[in-house]
């Protein structure tokens, strides 16, 4: 009965492992398998033709890219910052305080975001849609993930060095320049890779703002100077009314996005995991 | 060497090895007889806990360490195939060195073991009776008695250690492995926990691994000392009423 | 150094600040023309008519959570056990722990793609015994946020019960407890309060996903069971409070305050929802690692 009992227990854990594996293979399959006809370097390079039907997503590429720049661009310095506020220069009480502002802001969903773009760059600030837009929110919306990432390396350096730096008579900025900030460059590089990963995938944050679907290339000045992104292209074509002509194309657009999200997390991953083993190690 | 009725564990040539066949303990051979106590005594490290841990096979919990030779207990192979180690671990029950209590009442830690029992547990009346007993033997039921439904984690660090004894006696062990069970404890929680042990001694035969030599000479019917060697620690046996600290030093076991 | 990082949290306080105003300030108008009770519990939406209550889009959003977290938990709660408590190599520990890690970043668009394109045609034969008008129901809506949210479940789940002590573990099996007893009777008890945490933390981004659920919910207004707990809208297209955000009607709004106060309304009570969610959540972390482990 007992082994039974415990062979059934097993089985389940097993058996839901198993699932969760399998729904990683089959999606990645799915996409991969369907994207493969569509797939090569001249997809990567050439500019959307036919309602995505024909052509690739260069410029979706380069519409990412400029937003995801644009958000590092943000996020990094004002995470830097933070990171040192919450670890370093804050009082016990206005750490605590900023620690529970990045949790709660790391939840906040990410629709919410785009919003606030509409509301405050778009229609306060007569941006219309902007690339600068998009790039702030999204650098608002990955700050707490780059914050935290960077206060934990933070928080993981040994007493010892701050102790001995102090020892040496250095004040408390000099042990930052000296001590801190070259420690924790590994979770500023984690922090960043996460947060662009995140930034790269997010298709609501610039759904409103910043995307448009065709017609723009380069972005030029800030009011008016839209963007194409690739999450916003797919999430156009995968809305019903759309060309079935252009599903290929949409499937190689996904895998593209897919390859980048997954690989960009991949590189985070090793520091992700150790943070996660270590925390726990009991 | 010793005059006893029935032996309670024998080890024949019981070998541990590490990762990739590293020696740990080499092979030793020794015999606990029923009632009485069989002190294991050794510097940090060489392996005393990997020794004891072999008797009711918990070692298997550390997969990476190879065991090889025999135990028996009772008379029987507890390395064989068809061994149930759940019920060898009840009947060859373990003392930590640090106390290990469960989250919840004083009288669900000593009854926890008998939900591992399925249907051989005995019934309720039964559990309250034995529990109660239990902690009378370990003379905690006129401390803790009135109030068996508060949280055991309220229990000072040496009830706490005596309430893991409880837990163990009231699965009628056959005998008991203890390791280094009164280092984490105070000289007074200590002396009673030494107390009860001698007072265990008329029923079971105990297993003690310590680093505290006075407590060997106190408690202990034989002794032997787990003395680190590369080939695999060794065990070396103390002749009877010997001084244990001069034969340590002149050894250099704890060199 | 110092003035810089203060620079940088005083202007991170002000967006901040400016992020919980807005949708407050914005959201007074449509509070004064339907009262916040008619707004919050009113069961019919029609814009133009300037009728505004938000039940539809309430109860398509937890009930498209509901449905997530029935299937997240148990395969998730599974995974979690398989994970730290069976007696696996090392490196086989991590390679899964790295696909579930991987599986949440794959990005919510390419999830609503995939819903789109494969899981509202597998949704839809399955529910043909009932004659479905299509595949977009809130139960493909639900089980495409069941993978979504599937990693974060596993990841803090996986590390409250690794965070129940070995020796506790040790001294179960000492007393005569098989690997699946010490788990079931030892481990997981003890790690409820971060088990249930995980369930939380997985709930708010449930309820907070937008793209992926937008893809596949149908977008239909107005659609409430009947008698409450009838499962039929289950089957049917719904709509929740993010799909009703990212639709056209966010823009169609933003020039009359009313309408606008009614989407940002829908904003606001969905931070208020995620955030009770996350901070009940985070409570029970407290002193597990907390905030570090919040990120999943």
């Amino acid at each position: 009965m007992r082994r039974a009992v415990d062979r059934l227990f097993w089985g389940f854990a097993g058996a839901a492992t198993a699932l969760a594996l399998l729904a990683f293979v089959a999606i990645a399959g799915a996409i991969l398998s369907r994207a493969w006809p569509a797939l090569s370097w001249r997809f990567l390079t050439t500019a959307a033709a036919d309602g995505g039907a024909s052509g690739g997503v260069g410029w979706q590429l380069v519409g990412t890219a400029v937003l995801v720049t644009t958000a590092l661009a943000v996020a990094l310095p004002l995470a830097t910052g933070l990171a040192l506020l919450v670890e370093v220069f804050a009082g016990a009480r206005t750490a605590r305080l900023l620690r529970l502002g990045l949790y709660v802001g790391n939840g906040i969903p990410s629709i919410v975001f785009g919003l606030f773009a509409l509301a405050v760059f778009s229609k306060a600030l007569g941006w219309g849609k902007s690339w600068l837009a998009g790039g702030l929110v999204l650098g608002f919306m990955i700050l707490p993930t780059v914050t935290v990432a960077l206060a934990e390396r933070m928080a993981a350096i040994p007493l010892k060095y701050r102790e001995a730096a102090a020892g040496l008579g250095l004040g408390t900025s000099d042990i930052v320049r000296a001590v801190i900030l070259p420690q924790s460059v590994g979770g500023l590089v984690s922090g960043a890779m996460l947060g662009l990963a995140r930034a790269a995938g997010e298709t609501a944050p610039i759904l409103f703002a910043a995307a448009v679907f065709s017609g723009a290339t380069w972005p030029a000045g800030i009011a008016e100077s839209p963007v194409l992104a690739l999450p916003y292209h797919i999430f156009v074509l995968a809305q019903d009314s759309l060309d079935p002509a252009a599903t290929p194309r949409l499937w190689g657009a996904a895998a593209v996005l897919l390859a980048l999200a997954v690989s960009v997390s991949a590189v985070a991953l090793p520091a992700r995991l150790a943070a996660h083993e270590e925390a726990r190690r009991v | 060497m010793f005059e006893a009725g029935g032996v309670a564990i024998a080890t024949q040539a019981l070998a541990v090895a590490g990762p990739g066949g590293r020696p740990i303990v080499a092979p030793v051979s020794f015999r606990v007889p029923e009632r009485s106590i069989f002190a294991v005594i050794g510097p940090s490290g060489a392996g005393k806990s990997t020794l004891l841990r072999c008797l009711n096979r918990l070692i298997d919990l550390t997969p990476a360490l190879a065991v090889t030779g025999e135990v028996q207990v009772a008379g029987r192979s507890i390395y064989a195939r068809e061994v149930d180690v759940d019920a060898l671990r009840r009947e060859v029950g373990t003392l930590f060195q640090q106390p290990v209590v469960f989250p919840g009442s004083i009288a669900a830690n000593v009854a926890f073991g008998f939900r591992a029992m399925g249907a051989a547990a005995p019934k309720k009346a039964e559990r309250a009776e034995r529990v109660r007993d239990a902690l009378v033997q370990v003379g905690l039921w006129a401390e803790v008695g009135h109030r068996l439904d508060e949280s055991a984690a309220t229990l000072s660090l040496g009830q706490q250690q005596r309430l893991c004894l409880a837990r163990a006696l009231v699965l009628a062990p056959r005998a008991l492995l203890l390791d280094e069970p009164t280092s984490a404890l105070d000289p007074g929680a200590t002396e009673r926990i030494e107390e009860l042990l001698r007072g265990l001694k008329s029923r079971l035969a105990l297993v003690l691994v310590t680093h505290n030599l006075g407590q060997a000479e106190r408690l202990a019917d034989q002794v032997a000392a787990l003395v680190p060697a590369p080939e695999g620690a060794r065990l070396v046996a103390c002749p009877p009423a010997a001084p244990l600290a001069e034969l340590a030093l002149q050894n250099g076991w704890f060199a | 150094m110092k003035f810089w990082a203060w620079v940088a949290g005083g202007l991170v306080a002000l967006i901040g600040a400016a992020l919980a105003l807005l949708f407050v300030v914005d959201a007074l108008p449509v509070f004064r023309h339907s009262g916040f009770g008619a707004y919050l519990f009113g069961s019919e939406w029609f814009y133009r008519a300037e009728r505004f209550g938000i039940l539809s889009m309430l109860y398509g959003t937890l009930a498209v959570a509901a449905v997530a977290l029935a299937v997240a938990t148990p395969v998730g709660l599974g995974t979690a056990i398989f994970l730290a408590e069976a007696p696996l190599p090392r490196r086989s520990r991590l390679l899964i722990k790295s696909v579930v890690e991987l599986l949440a970043g794959i990005p919510s668009v390419v999830y609503g793609l995939l819903g789109v394109l494969v899981l509202r045609e597998v949704v839809f034969r399955f529910l043909a015994p009932w004659e479905p008008l299509s595949g977009d129901t809130l139960l493909t809506a639900g089980l495409l946020l069941a993978v979504m949210t599937l990693p974060t479940f596993v990841t803090l789940a996986d590390d409250a019960l690794r965070g129940v002590p070995a020796v506790q573990r040790e001294a179960g099996r000492a007393l005569g407890f098989s690997r699946g007893e010490v788990v079931r009777r030892v481990a997981l008890p003890q790690a409820l309060p971060g088990l249930v945490a995980a369930g939380l933390l997985a709930l708010g981004r449930a309820l907070g996903e937008t793209i992926a659920v937008f893809l596949v919910v149908g977008r239909q207004d107005n659609q409430l069971p009947s008698p409450w707990w009838s499962p039929a809208p289950l089957a049917a297209s719904g709509q929740t409070l993010t799909s009703k955000l990212g639709g056209a009607e966010t823009f169609l709004a933003y020039d009359d305050p009313l309408h606008w106060g009614a989407m940002s309304g829908l904003a606001l009570v969905l931070v208020l929802l995620v955030t009770a969610t996350t901070l009940i959540g985070g409570r029970l972390l407290v002193g597990r690692g907390g905030i570090r482990a919040a990120r999943g």
